[in-house]
């Protein structure tokens, strides 16, 4: 019994409280630091949440989506539409929900391909939302861009932390629920799982479609930043691709692999683009193909060989 | 009482029909063995009772309702289990995972601690106890083949099917494996097996449906078919005790 007796499937105790404190170190640091620190930090939130929404279905499944962009981007164009509307906090859930049913309808027509074909289908679908938008607007509105109603950075520090609580929080409770489970074995054996009574459609659209809804609600609340917007700023491909890029780098199976890939990826950027704005691209890729070639497992996986060869050290020396 | 009743069920692909026009049913408690030579299409017939595939003519009852159409997961929730003749585990998770995956997604439902804990009587019953914490890709191909009859007893079905579970085993495993396939009866679960082993096949059949070329060749006790003419001329190749 002793995988049952070493808590695999209990929690550890360590870490609701890390965590906790965590929060708590967030909620203080706009009262301590300086406003640029402030919005450098929901700059990570974003990139953390639309990390760990990614990783969360495309992870466990393998199937690799591109489509962020495309739930980020309503977000951002709920937030545009309804800015005006109704109060800050309701746009940010109306954009969630408005990504979910996009991901629903996305899902219903694309989780029956497999592998490579579904990743360029997230990919085209997410172009065709993007060209529909800027066709719309030119035709109909009669303009490209919009104005965003802005909103201060402080509720929008407050408004991105409780979005990543919320999503850290969903993530860990997954990954340990029956669901969690039912991912993993759909991403090694999708017929196997089929027949061992579990409805894969179902598990896969609706887990698909909540990441959705966490992408949107952050693109929901970074618009009121940017207070410009247009389809090639709002459905900018990057956003489908650095979730994916973050999650490989920091250690795509662990939610504090994701949570550390995401962080350091978007201060790493944040000090190039300043400090290299030349080169800025250049360096960043090469970083990312030293870590793909010679990292497997992210910065965790290296993190955990380097404790297991610890341990056998030490065995070896007793 | 009949669990399982087969009618007319063809499957073509392509030009090829695999299955034809096969009639057969399956009762209550009964253990049903399935022969024929590689290709016969048995493989298939089990495909189509799972759901994995949709038959292009047929139906197929169980306790007396149409399944024909189903999902693979809405089979397995009435109460129809498989092995995969090549094994399909989830090889990166454990072993145990592998077998609470199957008891987590029943109804009714039940807790993670009990899913552990039944999932852990199983292992033992199949003989893979001490081996649930190592991922399920580590076992040798016996192993495996035992896990995956773990697996699908962890949905509680009511019909088993076991496509070349004895496959690969040495004397003492295929003797070991009759024995789990007797106590796997006496819970009250029917069975139908496709086995190569004809010792095997014959010892523990109540009946042996033998397919060839996609149709049903013979039916009946094992003793009938041991010394059937036409299942030795194309299948047995010789005379062989029941
Ligand atoms: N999905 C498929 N598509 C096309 N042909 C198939 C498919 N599945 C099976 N066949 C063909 O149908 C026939 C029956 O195959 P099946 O696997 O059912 O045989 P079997 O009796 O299980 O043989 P074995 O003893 O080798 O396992 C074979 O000719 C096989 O090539
Ligand atoms: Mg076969």
């Amino acid at each position: 019994m002793n995988s049952l007796s070493t808590g695999k499937y209990l929690p550890n105790p360590r870490i609701p409280v890390l965590f906790s404190a965590a929060v708590l170190a967030a909620a203080l640091l706009p009262l301590i630091m300086d406003p640029f620190t402030t919005i450098s930090a929901t700059n990570v939130f974003i990139y953390i949440v639309i990390t760990l929404s990614w990783a969360l279905f495309s992870g466990p499944t393998q199937y690799i989506s591109i489509a962020t962009a495309a739930f980020f981007g309503i977000g951002i164009y709920t937030s545009a539409l309804a800015g005006e509307l109704m109060p800050f906090p309701l746009v940010v859930c109306l954009g969630g929900v408005v990504s979910f049913v996009l991901a629903l309808l996305v899902g219903l027509s694309t989780l029956r391909l497999k592998g490579m074909y579904f990743t360029i289908f997230t990919f085209g679908l997410s172009e065709l939302i993007r060209h529909f938008v800027l066709w719309w607007e030119v035709v109909m509105t009669g303009t490209v861009g919009r104005w965003v109603v802005s909103v201060d950075p402080i509720p929008v520090y407050y408004t991105m932390l409780v979005i990543l609580v919320v999503t850290i929080s969903f993530c860990f409770f997954i990954g340990r629920s029956r669901y969690g489970l039912a991912l993993r074995s759909i991403g090694q054996s999708e017929e196997a799982a089929d027949h061992m009574g579990i409805n894969i459609t179902a598990v896969k659209i609706n887990v698909f479609a909540i990441t959705a809804f966490f992408a949107g609600a952050t693109g929901s609340t970074m618009a009121t930043r940017w207070t410009y917007i247009d389809p090639s700023i709002a459905f900018n491909p990057l956003f489908s691709f650095m979730p994916v890029l973050m999650a490989i780098f920091g250690g795509i199976g662990s939610i504090t692999g994701q949570i550390i890939g995401a962080a350091v990826l978007t201060l790493l950027a944040d000090l190039l683009l300043t400090e290299f704005p030349y080169y800025y691209m250049l360096i960043y890729g090469i970083i990312l193909v030293v870590v793909i070639l010679f990292l497997p497992g992210g910065i965790v996986g290296l993190w955990d060989s380097m404790k297991k060869r610890r341990r056998t050290e030490t065995n070896e020396n007793t | 009482m009949r669990i399982l009743e087969v009618q007319g069920i063809t499957v073509r692909f392509g030009g090829l029909v695999a299955v034809s026009g096969v009639d057969f049913h399956i009762d209550h408690g009964e253990v049903v063995g399935l022969i024929g030579p590689n290709g016969a299409g048995k493989t298939t017939l089990f495909n189509l009772i799972s759901g994995a595939i949709t038959p292009s003519s047929g139906i197929i009852l169980f306790k007396g309702d149409n399944i024909t159409r189903l999902k693979p997961n809405e089979i397995c929730r009435r109460g129809i289990a498989r092995t995969f003749q090549l094994v399909k585990l989830f090889s990166d998770m454990t072993v145990l995972e592998n077998v609470m995956l199957s008891c987590l997604f029943r109804k009714p439902r039940v807790t993670k601690d009990e899913a552990a804990h039944e999932s852990m009587e199983l292992l033992d019953f199949v003989g893979l106890n001490g081996t649930e914490s190592l991922p399920a890709r580590e076992l040798p191909i016996g192993g495996q083949k035992r896990l995956e009859v773990a697996r699908a007893l962890a949905t509680k079905p009511e019909l088993l099917l076991l496509d070349e579970v004895m496959a690969g085993l040495n004397p003492a495993e295929v003797a070991e494996a009759i024995e789990s396939i007797k106590k796997i009866r006496e819970k009250g679960i029917s069975i139908m097996l496709v086995e190569h082993v004809m010792q095997a096949i014959m010892d523990v059949s109540d009946r042996i449906i033998v397919l060839h070329n996609g149709e049903k060749l013979a039916e009946g006790v094992p003793c009938d078919i041991a010394s059937n003419e036409t299942v030795i001329n194309v299948y047995l190749g010789g005379t062989i005790s029941c």
